[in-house]
């Protein structure tokens, strides 16, 4: 039996379709082992924009919240 | 006229006896009482004489020690108020220096206490920017931005992968 690789996307909207089956895609074709690649949504409109897909213990943050929080840090830290 | 010896011998004996003994007993006690009237008198003018002259000395004495005694108090006082000077100068110079002291101390604090406001005001204005921001970017993205959005970010995460 395959073991399943969880993928999650997290977005303030509900992604379509295409871009469900493309983010699975690329995941299963970094990935080596063949492992089954599952996808959960998750919807949050605390990111207000962008995407965050988290692959196991990896994380990829590309939300508007993340980048405006950085961009926060950043500007207290030239104060 | 018969002029007889014998009376008249007897009137010079009688006189003299009697101007005798009035020189005696007369003549002499009031020459010597005189004699020590005058004296007397001298000796009170000179005495007198003599307290005039220590008068006259004292009062030297006096003027002298009372001009000394002026000058000495004039000095004084000129001591003194040189001195009331001095140390009146010295008061105005350690007021004024500490003036300046507390002056610096007070406008080094005040720039401190500006600096550190101006710091939080713009902290909050940073807090403020990237709140309205958040806020206006969620509510001017509408569905078709928001998908192609995730589009780009998708298209970068797997050119990354």
């Amino acid at each position: 039996m395959k073991s399943t690789l969880k993928v999650t996307a997290t977005s303030a909207i509900k992604l379509t379709p295409k871009q469900a089956d493309l983010i699975v895609e690329a995941v299963e074709k970094k990935n080596t082992l063949g492992t089954k690649v599952e996808l959960f949504q998750v919807i949050d409109p605390s990111v207000i924009a962008g995407i965050k897909i988290t692959i196991g213990s990896e994380q990829i943050d590309a939300t508007t919240l993340t980048k405006l929080e950085k961009l926060h840090t950043q500007l207290r830290e030239n104060i | 006229m018969d002029i007889q010896l014998t009376q008249i011998l007897f009137q010079i004996i009688n006189f003299s006896v009697v101007l005798g003994a009035l020189t005696f007993l007369l003549y002499k006690p009031v020459i010597k009482i005189f004699d020590e009237r005058a004296l007397r008198i001298e000796e009170g003018q000179k005495a007198a004489e003599l307290a005039i002259k220590t008068k006259d000395e004292l009062d030297k004495e006096k003027k002298k020690a009372e001009n000394e005694h002026k000058k000495e108090r004039a000095k004084i006082i000129n001591d003194a108020q040189e001195e009331a000077k001095q140390r009146a100068q010295e008061i105005i110079s350690t007021a004024r220096k500490e003036t300046k002291e507390e002056q610096a101390k007070l406008l080094g604090g005040w720039k401190e206490e500006k600096t550190q406001l101006i710091k939080e005001a713009k902290s909050e204005m940073t807090d403020a920017i990237i709140a309205i921001s958040a806020k206006v970017i969620g509510k001017t993205l509408d569905t078709k931005a928001q998908q192609k959005l995730i589009d780009e970010e998708i298209n970068l995460i797997i050119k990354n992968l």
